[in-house]
């Protein structure tokens, strides 16, 4: 379906994409995860045909996006991660001018509208203006904007951010449907568990560059030497973060509130030693636990980040 | 069709924001409304003089005084009273006690007058009709010097020498009219405001992506909304034009196509000096302020408040200063000769602040 080639983007001298390389199948669930600025909405906003790269090459369907411009545009809806409405315009009358730019007219520019706001479950709502409209109501019209031309492709771009769980909910049924009704998409995202959910296939980006790609458990894989460590503590003012980096194991050390989280060797036990780091630092320990690595500690351990910090 | 498609989005776009309704149907209508009627006084033309009366003395017999009789006789037609009075009596008093507007001394060395200072207009008057005299007569006595018996005075008195052809109209602007058409023009280059967020606005509504992401051109969505904006802005300005002349009975003269071909001009004018703006400034909300401060003092120089003397040399610095003119010239005076000017004017300059858009525009990645 898409081909990214060793695509450069450079903003002045800037680099925010790096010779970067990926595939993404037919009937996929492709899922970006990167720190703001790693290159994901770039990557992405090339892939729409909204930048051109400065090298390399794109293709949807066997075809250059550059070259084929227009065939290129028809083949994808995109979700921005801003919601992209016009507020003055009723629910139906959005669907309808964004479907009208991709050639639907007549019964057929309708029917798709309709079925577009079926979807979404906003065909109650087709006449009210979106200004009336909750967080929740507002992202999914957002998708009913990209999805009622029939794209083969769907790039959603962080859909669910600032959004009730319910309306997650929804929107992550919704991608999954319209994914078993035969789209590819791609889907970033800052909440793991959300990707851990839906995507079939992973692609961590770190300053321009893919730094890993397979599915969940090809990704765990990849970080199996590591482990989690959460300790719950009283007395944050009091450590000393460097102490803790410092014990042989120690791969990363992430702090918020009164919780330490240690990525650490799996092979390596130091229990102890960072107990009595701890002691050393006057922090009084309320509870420990050991955790094994999910998609959280991978992309910790890749980027040295915490994805949502960042 | 996207072009359609996006003007059309536009129109109904900005009839439904209640800032567009507010800023160009309420506001002139409004402002008409209240200017209109508190300074109707300010535009009264005409002046109730009543009768003149004019003592006179002469002196002198034979041709002055035939000639000074017939023009007592024709002045009586204009209410300008000339009566003789004794030789004993004194005229400068009469003059000074308010009893005449003016007194006329006819003698062997010529024609004095006197006239009242406390009534300037009636001296005015009495001062006109004696020096067209006087300047007639002297044409009169030289050319019957030049051939004598071929003068005279009294075949036809109210012949006309000269023809005088008015550059003003005999209709004036009443206060409604007058601000029937500064209002309209005013709020036609307030479309610049809308201009200044025309590309702009669907960056900061995040709009602008997806715009780009569909099948559709840069240069269709450029001119999509740009033909939105100004047929949305046109008729506002439309419906001012109508609602002034229709309620307010606003006189708009009989060149109405013409008037509003000339207002259609001050849109795009307007617009694409918003939209140049918008790329000229870093952020729109400067480009905003930026277009307020230069219509505010447009409005102010161009007389869309208060008449402003067209002598002045700031004046003529703004787009309403020629686009007034031209209308009043077309509507009062039935003068279309600047129409054309003014049009190419206005859709010069207009061609000038796209032409910035356009390369701006070309040179983004995005709108």
């Amino acid at each position: 379906m898409l081909e990214i080639k060793q695509v450069t983007k450079k903003f002045g001298d800037f680099i925010a994409v790096d010779h970067m390389s990926l595939s993404v199948a037919e009937g996929e669930i492709f899922g970006f995860l990167g720190a703001n600025g790693a290159g994901k909405s770039t990557t992405i906003n090339m892939i729409a045909g909204l930048l051109r790269p400065n090298a390399g090459e794109i293709t949807i369907l066997g075809k250059d996006i550059t070259r084929h411009r227009q065939f290129a545009k028809r083949q994808i809806g995109i979700v921005p991660q801003e919601i992209a409405i016009y507020e003055n315009l009723t629910a139906y009358e959005n669907v309808e001018f964004f479907a009208g730019l991709y050639g639907l007219r007549g019964a057929e520019l309708r029917q798709r509208v309709e079925e577009a706001l079926e979807f979404v479950g906003l065909s109650d709502k087709r006449k009210r203006y979106p200004k009336h409209f909750s967080g929740g109501m507002k992202r999914r019209l957002n998708i009913a904007c990209a999805i009622a031309h029939r794209p083969k492709l769907i790039i959603m771009d962080e859909p669910t951010v600032g959004i009730d769980p319910q309306s997650r909910n929804d929107i992550l049924a919704a991608v999954k449907k319209l994914n078993d009704m035969g789209c590819t998409m791609i889907y970033t995202s800052h909440y793991m568990e959300e990707v851990e959910e839906i995507c079939t296939r992973i692609a961590i980006i770190d300053h321009g560059k893919i730094i890993a790609e397979g599915t969940k458990e090809q990704l765990e894989a990849m970080i199996t030497d590591t482990k989690d460590i959460w300790i719950e503590i009283r007395g944050m003012d009091q450590l000393n973060k460097q102490h803790l980096q410092d014990i042989p194991g120690v791969k990363a050390v992430q702090c918020e509130e009164n919780i330490i989280k240690i990525s650490s060797d799996i092979n390596v036990n130091h229990l102890n030693q960072i107990v009595q780091c701890l002691i050393n630092d006057g922090v009084e320990i309320r509870s420990l636990e050991d955790q094994s690595p999910n998609l959280e500690t991978v992309f910790l351990t890749l980027t040295g980040r915490n994805l949502r910090d960042s | 069709m996207n072009i359609v498609r996006i003007a059309v989005k536009e129109i109904k776009s900005d009839f439904r924001d209640a800032r567009t309704l507010f800023f160009m149907l309420l506001f002139p209508i409004v402002l008409m409304f209240i200017l209109g009627t508190a300074l109707s006084h300010a535009f009264q033309w005409t002046v109730s003089i009543g009768e003149v009366r004019v003592f006179y003395k002469d002196q002198t017999a034979g041709q002055l005084s035939a000639s000074i009789h017939a023009l007592a006789q024709e002045a009586k037609k204009a209410h300008i009273n000339f009566q003789k009075v004794p030789d004993d009596m004194n005229g400068k008093q009469a003059v000074q006690d308010g009893k005449a507007d003016g007194y006329v001394e006819i003698g062997l060395h010529g024609v004095e007058l006197y006239t009242n200072e406390h009534n300037k207009v009636k001296g005015a008057i009495v001062q006109g009709v004696m020096g067209a005299f006087v300047g007639q007569y002297q044409l009169a006595m030289a050319v019957s010097q030049g051939q004598p018996g071929s003068f005279q005075p009294n075949r036809n008195p109210h012949e006309e020498y000269i023809q005088e052809r008015s550059l003003r109209s005999k209709r004036k602007p009443g206060a409604m009219d007058y601000y029937a058409v500064a209002m309209t023009t005013m709020i036609a280059l307030y479309s610049a405001l809308p201009g200044s967020s025309l590309l702009r606005g669907e960056r900061t509504r995040k709009t602008a992506d997806r715009l780009l992401a569909a099948p559709v051109r840069k240069s269709e969505i450029f001119i999509g909304k740009l033909a939105g904006n100004i047929v949305a802005n046109f008729l506002c300005v439309a419906v001012v034009i109508l609602f002034s002349k229709l309620v307010f009975h606003a006189y708009w003269g009989r060149h109405f196509s013409l008037v509003y071909l000339l207002l259609l001009t001050e849109v795009v004018l307007a617009i694409s000096f918003g939209l140049g703006m918008s790329y000229l400034a870093r952020t729109e909300g400067a480009a905003r302020t930026i277009a307020m401060v230069i219509i505010q003092l447009a409005s102010f120089f161009g007389g869309a408040y208060f008449p402003i003397d067209e002598t002045k040399w700031f004046a003529h610095l703004s787009p309403l200063s020629w686009m007034n003119e031209t209308i009043f010239k077309m509507v009062y005076a039935n003068d279309v000769s600047s129409v054309v000017p003014t049009m190419f004017l206005n859709v010069g300059l207009a061609a000038l602040f796209l032409l910035i858009a356009v390369a701006s525009v070309a040179r983004r990645e995005g709108l």
